[in-house]
């Protein structure tokens, strides 16, 4: 099994280094778990912390922007799974195909969330409105800091492997990478769940 | 195989590059670990898709029917939803059910158990004062 063409089957654990990788990038997935959590808790306790005459969170959210955004996270989810399989089948174009279309499908999220910011900051419901504001910011703006730093992330891998190919020290980017994406679409889950429709449920 | 190649190949480190398409005979084939079928992250897919759909649903259904109890049975049941789509995605897109994740599921379980524990004390906290 010392051939060449056995090491195209999940590369990322090759070598010692890429092990130690994936390993180290989970336990910072748990450090990321804890990061969102006290940003979750912050803004669970101000949810209703609004000002006289200022938007709720009623009145704000639409179930139909958010529906259409958790559909495009979620399938640009399962696209890097595509992309992880097409590299342990050592098929670099193809892999770069499902990574160029999880970031496409990645930019359509951001692109609804930026629409979304905008038209509540002209709702009244800027950063300083009100400490439930400040909070729906700081919560959902880090998730949409989190994609973009995912986006250039995942764009600056697709460059260096179509120039190196996939190889034992590409190879585990990638697929920490495709984790951290996998990572970012959970934590979405439980802000549709949390934010969203806890929102327009008024509770 | 891995375990066969570690000490081997945690010293000799070099890029192999390994662009060409693997030739797979009947042996090669039959000796992969576990061979990676598109069918599981696709049920994961629909799963989750369908798991989205009744939370939204049961959301739009509470808004519609106004009643105060049937909200409080909505939360909860989206909270187990979501829950349970996290740890779909988890097991099967993150890969944590295949073999050698002891550690990764101790490390985001530890996490999680950190983040509950804010979110716990933040609720807890906003009711009490």
């Amino acid at each position: 099994m010392a051939t060449a063409h056995t090491a195209t089957h999940e590369i990322e654990k090759a070598t010692l280094e890429g092990r130690n990788k994936v390993l180290a990038f989970w336990l910072f997935l748990g450090g990321e778990c804890v990061l969102f959590g006290t940003l979750f808790a912050t803004y669970l306790t101000l949810r209703n912390s609004v000002m006289p005459g200022g938007p709720t969170s009623q009145q704000l959210f639409d179930l139909m922007l958010v529906a259409w955004a958790t559909f495009l996270l979620l399938t640009s989810s399962l696209t890097s799974v595509f992309a992880v399989q097409a590299m342990h089948r050592g098929r670099v174009s193809t892999m770069l195909a499902w990574l160029g279309v999880t970031v496409w499908l990645g930019l359509g999220f951001l692109a609804l969330e930026i629409y979304e910011f905008q038209h509540y900051v002209h709702l009244g419901h800027g950063f300083t409105a009100s400490a439930f504001s400040t909070a729906f910011y700081s919560l959902v703006g880090f998730h949409g800091a989190h994609v973009v730093f995912g986006i250039l992330w995942i764009s600056l891998l697709m460059a260096q492997v179509a120039r190196k190919g996939i190889t034992d020290v590409t190879g585990p980017k990638v697929y920490v990478a495709s984790l951290y994406w996998h990572f970012v679409d959970v934590v979405w889950v439980f802000i549709f769940t949390v934010v969203y429709l806890f929102g327009v449920l008024g509770v | 195989m891995a375990k066969k190649n570690k000490s081997k190949q945690a010293v000799v480190r070099k890029e192999v590059p390994i662009n060409e398409p693997p030739v797979m005979s009947g042996a090669v084939m039959a000796r992969r670990p576990h061979a990676q079928s598109i069918k599981l992250p696709m049920v994961a897919f629909v799963s989750s898709i369908m798991l989205t759909a009744f939370s939204f649903l049961a959301a739009a259904y509470a808004i519609a029917s106004e009643a105060q109890v049937a909200r409080w049975f909505v939360i909860a049941f989206i909270l187990f939803l979501a829950l349970f789509q996290a740890i779909i995605q988890l097991f099967v897109w993150m890969h944590l059910k295949d073999k050698g994740h002891g550690v990764p599921i101790f490390g985001i379980a530890m996490g999680f158990f950190v983040a509950l524990t804010c979110v716990l004390a933040g609720t807890v906290w906003s009711w009490l004062y």
